[in-house]
């Protein structure tokens, strides 16, 4: 499973590298396109990261913003993916930076989730996805960042060793670490209690 | 092999980077090691719940926002073309009118019918200087009064168009009525508004089209200050650095004089005043 489907880069054609580039030589409106392609990810991301749905939302909408102010710093050569996670690592350390606040802490609650079809199954779920949140906060912040841009960027270790300047064997064992460290305190907090999520697909 | 090490390999399994070889070993040792078939479950069951969006999505809110984005980017390009997933090839001149309300439509209608009784009253009759200077007054007010009016609202796609709108008339991009840069009282109203976008507007997104309205005022003298202080105002480092660049480009000594003190100011933002002294030091 991966996280969120890319969507076919049909509608307009090109790939997101051809299509930043235009928007690099003043095609700004096919920004929209890549928007269409990545603002889930990227919102999803962000979640993990921040820690309210809001300040998720203005992180994404800072990404663009980057992409249209450093528009000019994108090379025809570079890949775009690795590209947009950049600017969304520097847009979430900004905002931490002036607004601390942000930082998910151990005992925030997010935000209810919206309508899941049981209701017994959501209060499961919301229960999971809030001790998941409360993990994460505790995990120190470089280990958290590793470990969301691993799962949710889908680059490989390698291109995750580039952006983060340090090895690739160090990838391995941090995003290692990282996830077995969320699992510990997420069991710690009681785990996924008595629902199955049935989840081990992955491990195929 | 030690089961660390296994337990390694599990990780890079989930993030699907590894080898046939590794993976054939992995699968060999936790046939026989119990303890890390079952570490293997509960790192996959956390890796999926990781990435599982819950029930949230992001809001239609974002897309609209992005559209504003991209057309205070390109205030006099042809219609833009964000097209949400029906190809940004066709044009979308729709957009153009996101945010407004009938009684900004109607003032619009108005001007819009002055301009023509304006042009067809110049050549029906010839030019009758008194007439057509008042005619223009009576466009620039509605102009104004537009502006104004859609820099206090509460949605941010209105407050964007105020910051256009507020942009032409400032610059006198619209009617060539005033020469940029000039002082007026009508243009300092506006100036004075957009300098309130600038540093109250809780929109990062605001707050940057405003400062790029008020670009080819940047080298007043009477409003140098302003953009400085604004400087210490922001909380968003992107809007701040945006502010030194624009002092930095307009290109006055004094712009210059004025960052440098803002140097000693022990409120800055430690990351904005590391970009101050960089551009400080690159332009010496």
């Amino acid at each position: 499973m991966t996280p969120f489907p890319t969507p076919a880069a049909t509608s307009v054609g090109g790939g997101d590298s051809q299509l930043m580039g235009r928007v690099r030589d003043g095609e700004v409106a096919l920004l929209g396109e890549l928007f269409e392609r990545h603002h889930q990810r990227l919102f999803h991301f962000f979640l993990r990261l921040a820690r309210s749905r809001s300040a998720a939302e203005d992180l994404v909408q800072e990404v663009f913003v980057r992409m249209l102010k450093y528009r000019h710093t994108f090379r025809a050569e570079s890949e775009f993916v690795p590209w947009m996670f950049t600017l969304a690592r520097n847009a979430a350390t900004d905002l931490y930076r002036a607004r601390p606040k942000e930082l998910p802490e151990t005992e925030d609650t997010p935000e209810p989730e919206a309508e899941l079809p049981h209701p017994v199954e959501a209060l499961e779920r919301a229960e999971q996805a809030r001790k998941l949140q409360r993990a994460l906060g505790r995990l120190a912040p470089e280990r958290r960042e590793i470990l969301v841009l691993a799962r949710f960027s889908e680059l490989k270790y390698d291109r995750i060793a580039e952006m983060l300047g340090i090895s690739e064997g160090a990838v391995k064992v941090r995003v290692h670490r990282a996830l077995k460290e969320l699992k510990e305190i997420f069991h710690a907090d009681g785990g996924f209690g008595a629902a199955s999520l049935g989840t081990a697909e992955e491990a195929g | 092999m030690t089961c660390e090490t296994m337990q390694e390999r599990l990780t890079a399994r989930l993030h699907g980077e590894l080898s046939p070889t590794d993976r054939a070993e992995l699968e060999a040792h936790l046939a026989g090691c119990p303890a890390c078939a079952a570490e293997a479950i509960r790192l996959a069951e956390i890796w999926s719940a990781l990435a599982r969006p819950a029930a949230e999505v992001p809001s239609a809110r974002m897309r609209q926002r992005l559209e504003q984005l991209l057309e205070s980017e390109t205030p006099t390009a042809a219609p833009l073309a964000f097209g949400a997933r029906t190809g940004v090839s066709a044009g979308a001149p729709g957009n153009q009118e996101i945010g407004w309300s009938g009684r900004e439509r109607r003032w619009l209608s108005l001007a819009a019918m002055l301009l023509v009784g304006l042009g067809l009253g110049y050549f029906a009759f010839g030019r009758r200087d008194a007439d057509v200077a008042s005619l223009q007054r009576e466009v620039g007010d509605l102009h104004e009064m537009v502006a104004l009016s859609l820099l206090e609202r509460s949605s941010v796609s209105e407050r964007l168009q105020g910051v256009s709108y507020g942009r032409e008339l400032s610059t006198g991009e619209s009617s060539g009525r005033v020469s940029p840069g000039a002082a007026n009282p009508k243009d300092d109203r506006i100036i004075t508004a957009l300098f309130a976008r600038l540093i109250e507007d809780p929109s990062v997104n605001v707050r940057l089209a405003a400062l790029e309205a008020l670009r080819p005022i940047a080298d007043r003298d009477d409003r140098r200050g302003q953009l400085v202080a604004a400087v210490t105002r922001q909380d968003s480092p992107l809007v701040a650095l945006s502010l030194i660049d624009l002092l930095l480009e307009s290109g006055t000594a004094a712009a210059r004089h004025d960052l440098e003190q803002l140097l000693a100011n022990d409120q800055l933002d430690p990351v904005v005043r590391g970009y101050l002294r960089d551009r400080l030091g690159r332009s010496a």
